[in-house]
C-alpha cells in the first residue's frame, strides 16, 4: 500500500536518511525499530509531507506523494499521530478531535459527528473528558486523543510515532490494544517504537533502522532470532527494557 | 470620587478601542508567534483611503467606515505575504524587521499622496454630550464602546463556535500538531491575518472618526497602544488583550486628569515596565505559557 523507495532526507546538508526502502502492506501491522536520531521521525515526518525529501519515491495506492503538502497526504488518506501527542493543550477533548476533521468540514458534517460518536465509543474516556481541556488528560488519555484525531481524518493508513513515549506499562498495553484492535478494523498501521517487547505483540513485519538506513527487514520470527537485535532491543537482562 | 468614577469611565472608553487594537495584534501573534510592527501602520494606510473617498467623493460615514476596513485588509494582506508568509516560521526576527521596513514604506507611501500633514476626517456626530447624573460621555465615545463591545463578542463566537475559529486556535496553540492534523496552516494563517487587520480598520476607525482628523502618525500611534495593550494583557490571549486595552484607558484616563496630559504616555509605559518586570506574561499570558508547557510533560 505504501511503498518508500530510496528515499533521502536532509537537514541542512546532514542527511538523516540516506537511502530508505520500505513497504507498509494493506492491512498489516508495520513496525519500525530503531535507536534515538536512526531517522525513524524524520521518516514518519516525511511521509506525511510535513518534511521535503531530497531523493527518492513515496508511493501510496500507486501514486507518488513525496513531494505532496501535508494538508494533500492527509487528503490522500494517511494521518499521522506524532511524537509527544501533541495535542491542543487549551481546546476541549472534543475540539481536538473536530480539528482532526479539519478537510472534511463543514462538507460533511453528519458524518463527522457521526464519527466523533465512534471515537468516543472506541475510547469511552474521552467521552468522559469531552468539554475538559486536552492538556489536563493523563499522558495516556492524550495518546487515544491524538489518536483519535488523526482518525477523524477517516485514513486508510496511519502514521504513529511511539506510542509507547513516556506512558506506564500498564497504559501502554492498552494503547497497543487500542493499535491491533484498529488494525483489525482494516486500518494499515506503520509505527515506529522503541518498546520492541510490546511491538512484538502486535506487528506483522518489522524493519530495524540505523543511522538513517534500513539494516534488518524481517517477520517477528526473525526478528527474535536476530542475535545482534535480540541484545540490542529484546535483552537478556532488565535494562534492555529502556532501549 | 466622581471623578474618578468620571476617569474611569472615559478610560473604558477609549480603552474598548485599544482592546481592538490589542486582539488585532494578539490574534497575527498567536497564529505567527511573531511580531507585527505594521499593523499600526496598515491600519492608518487604511483610514486615508477613507479620507481620499471622504474628500474626493464626498462619502458618507458608512463608505468612510467600509473603505477604511477594506483598505487595512489589503495593506494588511500587503504585509503578511511580504514579512511573515515569505519568511520562514523560526525567523522572527528577520519578520520583525521586515514589518519595520515596511512600516517606513507604507508612512512615505502616505506621505506621498498626502503631502500635507493633518486631513480631516468625517465625525460620528457634531460632537454631543450626554449626561447621566453627575457623568457625561461623548456620544462618540459611546458608539465607540458598543461598536467595539459589540466585535468582541463577534470574535469570541466566530473563535469559539466555527470551524475556521477552531483551525485559528488549533495553529495558534501549535502549528506543527496543526499541520500533521491536516489543517492548512497557510491559509488559516493568512485569513487569522485579514481578520486582525478588519479588526483594526474597526478600531482605526473609531478613534479617528471621534478625533475628525488623521496624520501619517496615526500608524506608530496605534502600533504603541495596540502593542502594550497586548503586553499587559498577555500575548496570544484574547481576553487578555480586551482587559489589557481597558487597563491602558483607565490608567491613561487618571493619569490625565490628575497628573496632566504630559504624564498620560509616561503612566502608560510605567504600567508596561512595571508589567514587565513583575509579570512578564501579562495578566492573562502565563496560564497559557504553563499550560503549553505542562501538557506535553504528562504521564
Amino acid at each position: 500500500m505504501l511503498e518508500v523507495r530510496d528515499l533521502v532526507t536532509a537537514y541542512g546538508r546532514i542527511e538523516a536518511l540516506k537511502g530508505v526502502d520500505l513497504d507498509a502492506a494493506e492491512g498489516r501491522i508495520t513496525c519500525i525499530l530503531g535507536p534515538n536520531g536512526a531517522g525513524k521521525t524524520t521518516l514518519l515526518m516525511t511521509i506525511a509531507g510535513v518534511l521535503k525529501p531530497s531523493r527518492g519515491t513515496i508511493r501510496f495506492q500507486e501514486r507518488n506523494i513525496a513531494r505532496f503538502s501535508s494538508v494533500a497526504v492527509v487528503k490522500r488518506g494517511i494521518s499521522l499521530v506524532p511524537e509527544n501527542r501533541l495535542v491542543f493543550p487549551q481546546m476541549s477533548v472534543r475540539e481536538n478531535l473536530m480539528a482532526g476533521a479539519y478537510q472534511r468540514l463543514p462538507r460533511q458534517r453528519t458524518a463527522v459527528l457521526a464519527d466523533l460518536e465512534e471515537m468516543f465509543e472506541r475510547f469511552p474516556r474521552l467521552r468522559e473528558r469531552a468539554w475538559q481541556e486536552a492538556g489536563t488528560l493523563s499522558g495516556g488519555e492524550q495518546q487515544m486523543l491524538a489518536v483519535g484525531r488523526a482518525l477523524m481524518a477517516r485514513p486508510k493508513c496511519l502514521l504513529m510515532d511511539e506510542p509507547s513515549l513516556g506512558l506506564a506499562p500498564l497504559i501502554v498495553a492498552e494503547i497497543f490494544d487500542a493499535i491491533a484492535e484498529l488494525n483489525r478494523s482494516g486500518v494499515t498501521i506503520l509505527l515506529v517504537e522503541q518498546n520492541a517487547h510490546m511491538a512484538l505483540t502486535v506487528a506483522h513485519h518489522f524493519y530495524l533502522l540505523e543511522q538513517g538506513r534500513v539494516t534488518f527487514d524481517g517477520d517477528p520470527g526473525a526478528l527474535a532470532e536476530d542475535e545482534v537485535i535480540q541484545r540490542a532491543y529484546l535483552g537478556t537482562n532488565k535494562t534492555a527494557d529502556q532501549a | 470620587m466622581v471623578d474618578l468614577i468620571q476617569n474611569c469611565l472615559d478610560g473604558t472608553m477609549i480603552g474598548s478601542a485599544y482592546a481592538l487594537l490589542a486582539l488585532g495584534f494578539t490574534l497575527i501573534f498567536g497564529v505567527l508567534r511573531r511580531l507585527n510592527l505594521s499593523y499600526g501602520p496598515s491600519i492608518m494606510a487604511g483610514a486615508f483611503v477613507g479620507t481620499l473617498l471622504f474628500l474626493n467623493f464626498s462619502a458618507g460615514l458608512l463608505e468612510v467606515a467600509a473603505a477604511t476596513v477594506l483598505g487595512a485588509v489589503l495593506v494588511g494582506a500587503y504585509v503578511e505575504r511580504l514579512c511573515f508568509w515569505s519568511i520562514r516560521r523560526g525567523a522572527a526576527i528577520a519578520s520583525m524587521v521586515s514589518s519595520f521596513a515596511i512600516w517606513m514604506q507604507i508612512e512615505e507611501a502616505v506621505t506621498l499622496v498626502f503631502p500635507n500633514r493633518t486631513y480631516p476626517f468625517p465625525g460620528l456626530f457634531d460632537e454631543e454630550s450626554l449626561f447621566l447624573g453627575p457623568f457625561f460621555f461623548r456620544a462618540s465615545a459611546v458608539v465607540m464602546l458598543l461598536v467595539a463591545g459589540l466585535c468582541v463578542l463577534a470574535l469570541w463566537q466566530l473563535l469559539n463556535r466555527s470551524h475556521f475559529g477552531l483551525c485559528v486556535r488549533a495553529v495558534s496553540e501549535s502549528p506543527e500538531a496543526a499541520k500533521v492534523a491536516g489543517v492548512n496552516v497557510g491559509r488559516v494563517t493568512f485569513l487569522a491575518f485579514a481578520l486582525a487587520s478588519a479588526l483594526g480598520g474597526v478600531a482605526g476607525f473609531l478613534i479617528v472618526a471621534s478625533e475628525q482628523q488623521i496624520t501619517p502618525l496615526f500608524g506608530l500611534w496605534a502600533t504603541f497602544k495596540g502593542l502594550i495593550a497586548m503586553m499587559l494583557g498577555g500575548m496570544g490571549s484574547i481576553p487578555g488583550a480586551v482587559l489589557g486595552g481597558l487597563l491602558l484607558g483607565i490608567v491613561e484616563a487618571n493619569a490625565l486628569w490628575y497628573l496632566g496630559i504630559e504624564y498620560r504616555d509616561l503612566a502608560a509605559y510605567l504600567l508596561l515596565f512595571g508589567f514587565l518586570i513583575l509579570r512578564p506574561g501579562g495578566l492573562l499570558g502565563q496560564a497559557a505559557l504553563r499550560a503549553e508547557q505542562t501538557a506535553a510533560t504528562r504521564v
